[in-house]
């Protein structure tokens, strides 16, 4: 059984990629902190006693799942909250993606190439965070679980519950629109 | 391949750099879900008693299921003590019967007669 000090060593060490990996999914702060808290939680109370080298693995799996339950439980609330709202003029529905950030983002693409030495870190950093949350789901799964958990593929297959070949295949995919996208701001990696 | 290491390698640099510019009040709210999971698992690992060669412990959380068992068995044993009881009682109640029966000045082929039990019947009213 993991020693309370074994969780607590891996909970700190995850805790903020966690929270990351949760904002770059469903763009929300809060809910990212409800969902890491939750997966913490469920960690510590059903698989606290399981030994201390499967936890990781456990808890990546745990994270997963409640990302996917929090967009499944977005989906049937936006499905009554659409239904409630077709009265309402087009356009006032409350969106948390606002359409002019990608707008904004495209239109800086094509000025920010050849301003690339200008761009500090911090921009750096920014655009590709936003480059990441653009990805489709389970490709950036796949980029975060393989390289920045630094999980093998069989063990980013196994928490996403799909064969090692389909990590091959998003994790390339992931990479190379990355690079594309960045490439396209003016940012070569 | 090598490409895409280096591309995701950058990209992670990047991203971990970013984890250093959080906010505090996320740091903070991210400790006390932290502390929170870890009091719980304190909670549900259960009782831990130490071997008596001080090296082992043993689980109480394992044998969970003997809490469930023991109620269960006490209501079994119960059911069966009253059906016991119950036919005690009743085997009694019929043996009391049979010698109330036997000991009677009236013979036993009385009670089976139904003109005996019509005079009987006859001589209350």
């Amino acid at each position: 059984m993991a020693s309370p000090k074994e969780l607590s060593d891996l909970l700190a060490d995850v805790e903020r990629r966690a929270f990351k990996q949760a904002v770059y999914a469903v763009r929300n702060d809060e809910s990212a902190l409800d969902i890491v808290q939750d997966a913490m939680m469920k960690l510590a109370e059903k698989y606290g006693d399981r030994p201390a080298e499967e936890l990781p693995l456990l808890f990546q799996r745990i994270l997963q799942n409640a990302i996917r339950d929090w967009f499944r439980r977005t989906k049937v609330r936006s499905f009554w909250t659409t239904l409630f709202s077709n009265m309402a003029p087009a356009g006032e529905a409350g969106d948390d993606f606002d359409p002019l950030e990608t707008l904004e983002a495209q239109d800086g693409s094509k000025a920010a190439e050849s301003a690339a030495d200008e761009v500090s870190r911090a921009q750096i950093m920014g655009a590709i965070e936003k480059e990441v949350e653009k990805l489709p789901a389970r490709q950036r799964e796949a980029f975060m679980l393989r390289y920045w958990e630094e999980m093998d593929v069989a063990e980013t297959a196994s928490v996403m519950g799909c064969s090692e070949g389909s990590v091959k295949t998003h994790c390339s995919r992931a990479t190379h629109a990355l690079a594309i996208a960045l490439k396209a701001k003016g940012i070569s990696l | 391949m090598t490409n895409e290491l280096h591309i995701a390698y950058q990209i992670k640099q990047h991203l971990n750099d970013s984890l250093r510019t959080l906010p505090a009040d996320k740091i903070e709210r991210l400790r006390a879900a932290r502390e929170r999971a870890l009091a719980n698992q304190r909670k549900s690992a259960g009782v831990q008693l130490a071997g008596t060669s001080g090296t082992g412990s043993i689980n109480v959380g394992n044998f969970e299921w003997l809490g469930h068992l023991v109620p269960v068995l006490l209501l079994a044993a119960g059911l069966a003590g009253m059906s016991y009881w119950h036919q005690n009682n009743r085997a009694e109640e019929n043996a009391d019967i049979d010698t109330q029966m036997l000991i009677d000045e009236l013979p036993l082929s009385a009670y089976a007669d139904k003109g005996f039990a019509a005079w009987i019947k006859r001589g209350q009213e």
